[in-house]
């Protein structure tokens, strides 16, 4: 099957999700979260569709979900296969409810305790689409902490995955997204949407290396006092197209955002940055921050990046952004050859000082060493 | 004995040329003033003699230690023992001045054949160069350069230059931007350097910095020429006249 011919008669049931997608149609290229992704030659593959099988989970230390089924988890946690989530209804990419149309069960991770837990995801078949979500509640004034790895070993397919996040009052959630993808012709599009209530606190941390074509849309809603403070790496090479989109809606006041990009492209890559921060009418005395910095480390490599800001309230407390693109520093590498380091060190030496602030607040040494290792196969 | 001859030296920055027939020699153990009006060429000339990647030489060569240097890589002649202080040490966020001292240390002793000091034995190392030098030990774990003083910046170049122990220093502008009281301090710190072996090659435009560090030879730079070469009275005749007084190359 194209995407492209799918018989939306079959999903006359789900009236709502149809007609929100009808109403903004399928992407195109000109769709401007997808306008420098190159979604057209995504969209216009044949695929086997491929839905999530139910099975039930070997116990495990983590939660295992191999093609969208939900293979190992942990004996004490409370996983369902839901039907009829509640949605967000004012989501801006389309995919959202292409996505939650083909994935007619979601899986919903409920977390009513302080928990930490890893899930890995596992795409492995070829030429496939393979839709699926997970719903996570975090309970009030509970604190949770996810990372999130993937193995991708698909060739030629389309994943699409996200999460619907609630964020409950007072509660804090750490997503961890560890995206490493070393085949060129997987592709991934996972839109998500965080509801962020009254004084929660959402952490978000992303790493994107490799040379997949993936792209996360965020669509996150922060209530009064909610705090949002969003990371995000790509590390970027050969022909990949890695990008992060997101709107962040300050919609309660003295809510705050911090949305920080820092990104390293490499030979043809091309990596995507648009955030959209928007502080509606009652979110007075709200803040928002964002910064992205790229270094293209040859002539080849394209960085699009595009922060902006809408402000409907004449009471803010901060609204910064700004954003640059270029080589390495001239000059800092010279200072450090001149010391006598030689110059693949220095150079490494710059590149992991750019990524550090992201690093350091996170304090993961293994995802820090992950990247030095990383960094290192491809000099 | 020699430490460096450079002979006949032309040198360009873009289309410009800087440098154009440079004649010197710098002698083993001695200090080297070079001094000249705005454009003369000295920051080229330190640059020339260090690699930095934007000078191309024209004509010309360096000997430093009875080699030819202008086609070696900026790290091969950091290793071989030249060193500069830079006029404006660059700032790297993120990059830890400890574990970038410690690197450039290794490296450098690497290339001496030394085993590399582990981290506890450099921390002993770095403690006491940085006592002797009256700096603030929290600049261990601060990143290299950034949010420095002038003066913290050009004594963090002083540290550098005693953990790596060079054979050739260049200090570029050392003096520019510091009080009186920092410029003592670090006249103080390279006079203690001053081991009878140890080269020194001192830009400036002051005499100030000289009535600290004597120079064995005053060399004037004009026009990318070497006019003059001579001890500390050529100093002495540029205050009263200016560098009129030596004419045009």
């Amino acid at each position: 099957m194209k995407l492209l011919d799918i018989n939306f008669e079959e999903f006359k049931e789900q009236k709502a999700l149809l007609q929100k997608l009808k109403s903004m149609g399928m992407p195109t290229p000109k769709t401007e979260h997808y306008r420098y992704f190159g979604i057209k030659p995504i969209f216009d593959k044949e695929y086997t569709l491929s839905l999530p099988k139910t099975q039930r989970p070997e116990e495990a230390d983590y939660i295992e979900i191999v093609d969208g089924s939900v293979v190992k988890a942990p004996k004490s946690f409370y996983i369902e296969l839901q039907k009829n989530i509640k949605i967000d209804d004012s989501h801006y990419d389309q995919v959202y409810y292409l996505n939650h149309l083909l994935s007619e069960r979601v899986i919903h991770i409920e977390c009513e305790e302080d928990m930490e837990f890893k899930i890995l995801h596992k795409h492995t078949l070829s030429n496939a689409l393979v839709p699926y979500r997970i719903k996570l509640s975090i309970a009030p004034k509970k604190k949770v902490k996810v990372v999130e790895e993937h193995l991708v070993l698909a060739q030629d397919s389309l994943y699409f995955y996200g999460y619907d996040i609630d964020i409950k009052d007072g509660a804090s959630l750490q997503l961890v997204q560890n995206r490493v993808s070393n085949l060129s012709d997987f592709a991934l599009i996972a839109p998500h949407s965080i509801r962020c209530e009254k004084q929660s606190r959402f952490e978000l941390f992303t790493f994107d290396f490799g040379t997949a074509k993936t792209l996360h849309n965020y669509h996150i809603l922060l209530q009064e006092e909610a705090n949002v403070d969003a990371n995000h790496v790509i590390f970027a090479s050969d022909e990949a197209r890695i990008g992060n989109t997101l709107h962040i809606e300050n919609r309660g006041k003295e809510s705050k955002t911090t949305q920080l990009s820092r990104n390293i492209l490499k030979d043809k890559a091309r990596g995507i940055f648009d955030g959209l921060l928007i502080v509606k009418n009652p979110a007075k005395y709200s803040s928002i921050y964002q910064d992205s910095k790229t270094i293209l480390l040859n002539d080849g490599a394209y960085m699009i990046s595009k922060p902006q800001m809408e402000i409907y309230t004449e009471y803010i407390t901060e609204a910064t952004h700004g954003s640059t693109t270029g080589h390495i520093d001239e000059e800092a590498l010279f200072y450090l050859r001149q010391r006598g380091i030689e110059e693949s060190l220095a150079k490494e030496m710059i590149v992991i000082s750019f990524l550090n602030e992201i690093f350091e607040k996170l304090g993961d040494k293994e995802i820090k060493e992950e990247f030095i290792k990383l960094y290192e196969e491809q000099q | 004995m020699k430490i460096m001859e450079i002979k006949n030296l032309h040198a360009k920055i873009g289309e410009k040329e800087i440098l154009k027939g440079i004649d010197l020699d710098m002698f083993e153990g001695k200090v080297h003033a070079i001094m000249g009006p705005n454009g003369a060429g000295k920051s080229t000339l330190s640059k020339t003699i260090v690699g930095h990647p934007d000078v191309e030489v024209t004509e010309g060569d360096i000997i430093y230690k009875g080699k030819s240097i202008i086609n070696m890589e900026p790290e091969e002649r950091a290793l071989e023992g030249i060193f500069m202080s830079f006029q404006h040490p660059v700032e790297i966020p993120g990059v830890n001045n400890a574990y970038f001292l410690r690197t450039a240390l290794n490296a450098k002793r690497k290339h001496q054949g030394l085993k590399p000091l582990n981290a506890a034995e450099f921390l002993k190392l770095l403690k006491a160069k940085i006592k002797e030098l009256g700096m603030k030990e929290e600049m261990i774990h601060r990143s290299l350069n950034e949010g420095f003083s002038g003066g913290e910046k050009k004594l963090n170049e002083i540290l550098q230059m005693e953990i790596l122990e060079p054979d050739f220093v260049i200090l570029d502008e050392i003096d520019s931007g510091l009080d009186i009281d920092a410029l003592k301090k670090v006249s103080e710190a390279i006079n203690n350097m001053r081991d009878g072996k140890r080269t020194f090659m001192i830009i400036t435009h002051y005499r100030k910095i000289l009535d600290y560090i004597e120079p064995d030879f005053v060399h004037v730079l004009k026009n990318g020429k070497v006019l003059k070469t001579g001890g500390i009275e050529i100093v002495d005749a540029l205050e009263k006249e200016g560098y009129k007084i030596f004419g045009d190359a």
